[in-house]
């Protein structure tokens, strides 16, 4: 019952300093909203970054390294050494503890865009961020030699749409090409939904249209006119693929990975290297989250500042409550209840600026979600408040607390040295 | 009759300056009491020292049969909020609050819950009913007096100590201030302790200290200079 009045009596004296109160839970406030901000941008970058690809147990590439397998594979950056061959590859598709696999096969490209060649497991199988799966937003998946389905990227930065011809660079994957393969080229037949993963910024052909377009590049350079082969002239013989960059392999049963990795790993028949992926992007995560520290860094400065601010508003409203702690002692409060009070107002302020940081963050999250999607590929997925995020309302909570010691116990020094003949 | 305060060979000074030096003083219980003296007399260190925020050096302090200079800080605070009624001389109440809230401010700081019958009854008898719930700041000088009068009262302390809390007012209206607290704190025997330093109202009052002729202190120092 007494509570009830404590603080009545302690949210009209705030409300008696309006302007400073509001300042104050403002700051709070902001603070607080742009750290959890912080958290929730890097929650989302580091689920999208490690869940760039799903369900996959195992990446298998010539041997190299494992990070630069995952960067080749996955996200579309670097070069393959080596290729697998076709023998290699369908001997361990054929293991028992094998579930699927999805064979990539890289390096043409289109306008800045990566062309990769697979096939329909690509499909089928392809998981990002746990459960989702490729869906198309336009057209259907490749079925001809010279079909293309493009990322959303591809489409909307080169303003494609099914039936736009597609001519292949080869052997380039950013910038202009030098070379194409201008006598074989392919038309749009699907774009893919958005998928704010590297997915999104490559076009995927099959991998007989990846046999095709070389068949008379032999020497590696573009036929003359005379060498070429016309598209009409193709069998599916001639395009049988004979070997790919590298594939992805999901295990019938988890505990098996391990062993076929190593199994890869020391395969007779080629130099070959299984790598798995979840490790190797918690790894390269970790690595890349100095920025991540930084701007946290940076976030707490901010919330140090908002709490700064109140302990600030607080001092400066101590000269003038002098009379008000005067008038209270009188009435019989005691040190403690001079304490208790500047206590119970610093709680309503950090109360307040907690909930109004949660309403905020909502409301951002809500209407801000879909442009962070779309703009910068950042899904806003997994609860709402994290762990963390409920910690930094905690640590607002009893900082503000602590520090309101100071002008509490400044306040009750005063208190005890006025005594009651105060003269303002 | 019983006493309700008494000073017994009573020293308090701040730092080296000598403020108070009393052998002897008491007041009978529901005794009405005018203290005077001029500025620097030690008129409001004597109140806080009944009021227990101030604690004597030496001596012994009984109100209502209570040695305070024998309390420490949190007896002193509780003592207060259960016998003490203060009436200052202005900026009396709390200005964020309404009438009806600062007159029951007081039971905050103790256990005793309002009792809503006397409370109804006193902002009746002292014309308060019309604007209780009325911002404090939207009241005559006059009207706040009767609110902290109230304040003051409704608690049912043993002690009024009232520090000059009429010097505000104009004649007409101190009178009338004075009848009325006075009027409230025979009916409930309570007993006052009033400060100032306009004897033109000592009439009013059961008996009139001099705090210079009972205070060594100042003697003492008027020898020095």
């Amino acid at each position: 019952m007494k509570l009830r009045q404590w603080l009545s009596l302690a949210w009209k004296s705030l409300k008696n300093r309006q302007l400073a109160t509001i300042l104050t839970i403002f700051s709070m406030t902001l603070s607080l909203v742009l750290l959890m901000a912080v958290d929730r941008i890097q929650r989302a970058a580091q689920d999208g970054f490690t869940q760039t690809i799903s369900g996959v147990d195992l990446v298998v590439g010539a041997r190299s390294g494992p990070l630069q397998i995952i960067l080749y594979s996955v996200f579309n950056i670097g070069q393959p050494t080596q290729n697998v061959s076709m023998e290699s590859y369908n001997e361990i598709k054929s293991k028992p503890e094998v579930e699927w696999t999805i064979p990539y096969s890289l390096g043409d490209g289109h306008r800045g865009f990566r062309v990769v060649a697979t096939n329909e497991d690509f499909f089928k199988h392809y998981h990002f961020r746990s459960k989702e799966s490729i869906e198309l937003s336009s057209g259907v998946i490749f079925k001809d030699y010279f079909d293309v389905v493009i990322g959303a990227d591809v489409a909307k930065t080169l303003n494609y749409q099914v039936g736009s011809p597609v001519v292949v660079a080869h052997g380039v994957t950013s910038g202009e090409a030098i070379q194409s393969h201008e006598d074989k080229p392919f038309r749009v037949v699907g774009i893919m939904k958005p998928t704010g993963t590297p997915l999104d910024r490559a076009l995927y052909i099959s991998l007989e249209a990846m046999e095709a377009i070389h068949l008379d590049w032999q020497t590696g350079s573009a036929p003359a006119k005379e060498n070429e082969i016309a598209v009409n002239k193709i069998t599916p013989d001639m395009v049988k693929p004979k070997a790919i960059t590298s594939f992805f392999l999901r295990t019938k049963n988890r505990i098996e990975t391990l062993r076929l990795q190593r199994w890869i790993n020391e395969y007779k028949e080629e130099p070959l290297m299984a790598v798995i992926p979840g490790v190797v992007l918690s790894d390269l995560w970790q690595s890349l989250s100095m920025v991540e520290k930084v701007l946290k860094a940076i976030s707490f400065l901010v919330m140090i500042v908002g709490l700064f601010s109140m302990l600030i508003a607080l001092m400066t409203s101590l000269n003038e409550r002098r009379r008000e702690m005067l008038i209270l002692r009188a009435l019989g409060a005691s040190l403690k209840h001079v304490l208790g009070l500047i206590l119970l107002e610093t709680f309503l302020i950090s109360s307040l600026a907690v909930i109004f940081a949660c309403l905020s963050k909502i409301i951002l999250e809500f209407s801000l979600g879909p442009w962070l999607q779309s703009r910068f590929g950042l899904y806003l997925q997994g609860p709402t408040f994290s762990n963390s995020e409920i910690f930094y309302m905690i640590i607002m909570m009893v900082s503000a607390l602590l520090i309101s010691f100071i002008p509490a116990v400044r306040a009750m020094r005063a208190a005890l040295k006025d005594g009651l003949s105060l003269k303002l | 009759m019983a006493i309700a305060l008494q000073l017994t060979q009573i020293k308090f000074s701040y730092g080296e300056t000598p403020v108070l030096d009393i052998p002897q003083m008491q007041v009978e219980k529901g005794e009405v009491v005018f203290l005077f003296g001029p500025s620097g007399s030690g008129k409001s260190t004597l109140l806080e020292l009944f009021a227990g925020i101030l604690k004597p050096q030496a001596g012994d302090l009984i109100v209502e049969g209570q040695n305070l200079a024998k309390m420490n800080l949190s007896e002193l605070d509780h003592f207060r909020a259960e016998n003490i009624g203060y009436i200052f001389q202005s900026f009396n109440l709390i200005p964020y609050l309404s009438v009806i809230e600062n007159i029951k401010l007081p039971f905050l700081f103790q256990k005793n819950a309002v009792d809503e019958n006397e409370l109804n009854d006193l902002i009746d008898r002292l014309g308060l009913k019309n604007f209780v719930h009325r911002p404090v700041s939207q009241l005559s000088v006059g009207q706040q007096q009767r609110v902290a009068v109230a304040r003051a009262l409704l608690k049912k302390p043993q002690v009024i100590l009232a520090d000059e809390p009429t010097s505000a007012l104009d004649y007409d209206h101190r009178e009338n201030f004075l009848k009325i607290l006075f009027k409230l704190c025979r009916e409930h025997k309570i007993t006052v302790l009033f400060v100032s330093h306009d004897r033109s109202i000592e009439k009013l009052f059961d008996r009139a200290i001099h705090l210079p002729e009972i205070n060594h202190a100042i003697s003492q120092s008027a020898e020095v200079l």
